[in-house]
């Protein structure tokens, strides 16, 4: 379900989007309703899994945790992300 | 990031105070890792330590971030029948306490609410015995100050994100 319901309750989630049984628009999560998307597209991510992504590619890529490299990557998504951290 | 951008060391780059959910949102590869390659708690503690502090730099947000590690760690190296709810919360609290004085945050202490947690669990069933909203009265959500909109990431952050 992701960010459209992140924070709010199982009773809370039903009230607002009824059975979910599929991905929900982002743009109606309390943290990213300031940016104005492109799209009503659904099946956006957050920042947090790009971040995740970031980490597993480096350890991909290295074979080991080096935090210097996990944080350039980081720093790599960031500047690709369009809507702010 | 700004500040690892403008050259900050990474260990000291980390936003004051910060105790959002960031971390432990990207952490699970670590707790894939960890247990794939046999990387003992305490080890993996310090990395966590200084990969959380890059980015949160807080002690709520370190000890979420460690709690939260073995609390994956444990879910994934057990199989789902024979889990025990109030044992494995119970691990949680003697592995965390160490840290709770090393990091002595100021917004109540972990270990206190996970033994909270444990006593809301019910022994027969093994169930807990709290509604979602019961939850957030007890152990508090934090509200949306419209003035600092920050405010929800302090009460309550922990048990949300267990």
């Amino acid at each position: 379900m992701g960010a459209p319901v992140e924070m709010i309750t199982q009773q809370q989630i039903f009230a607002k989007h009824g059975k979910v049984e599929d991905y929900l628009p982002i743009k109606d999560n309390m943290f990213f309703k300031k940016h104005t998307f492109e799209s009503d597209k659904t099946g956006w991510v957050t920042d947090d899994t790009i971040l995740t992504f970031a980490l597993i590619k480096s350890y991909n890529e290295l074979g080991k945790l080096d935090l210097a490299d996990i944080f350039k990557k980081h720093q790599e998504e960031f500047e690709k992300f369009p809507y702010g951290f | 990031m700004d500040n690892i951008q403008a050259g900050v060391p990474i260990e000291q780059a980390g936003q004051k105070n910060a105790a959002g959910n960031g971390v432990v949102m990207k952490q699970f590869p670590l707790v894939a890792i960890a247990v794939a390659k046999n990387i003992s708690d305490a080890d993996m503690a310090e990395f966590i330590i200084t990969y959380t502090k890059a980015t949160h730099d807080s002690d709520t947000a370190v000890l979420a971030s460690l709690v939260h590690h073995k609390f994956l760690t444990s879910l994934l190296k057990t199989e789902p029948d024979k889990l025990n709810k109030k044992a494995l919360l119970h691990e949680l609290i003697r592995f965390i306490t160490p840290y709770e004085s090393r990091f002595p945050n100021d917004d109540g202490k972990i270990s206190t609410m996970l033994s909270l947690l444990s006593d809301c669990i019910i022994e027969k069933t093994g169930k807990l015995s709290l509604s979602d909203e019961e939850i957030i009265e007890i152990f508090g959500r934090g509200e949306l100050d419209p003035n600092n909109p920050k405010d929800i990431f302090r009460s309550g952050y922990v048990i949300f994100t267990l």
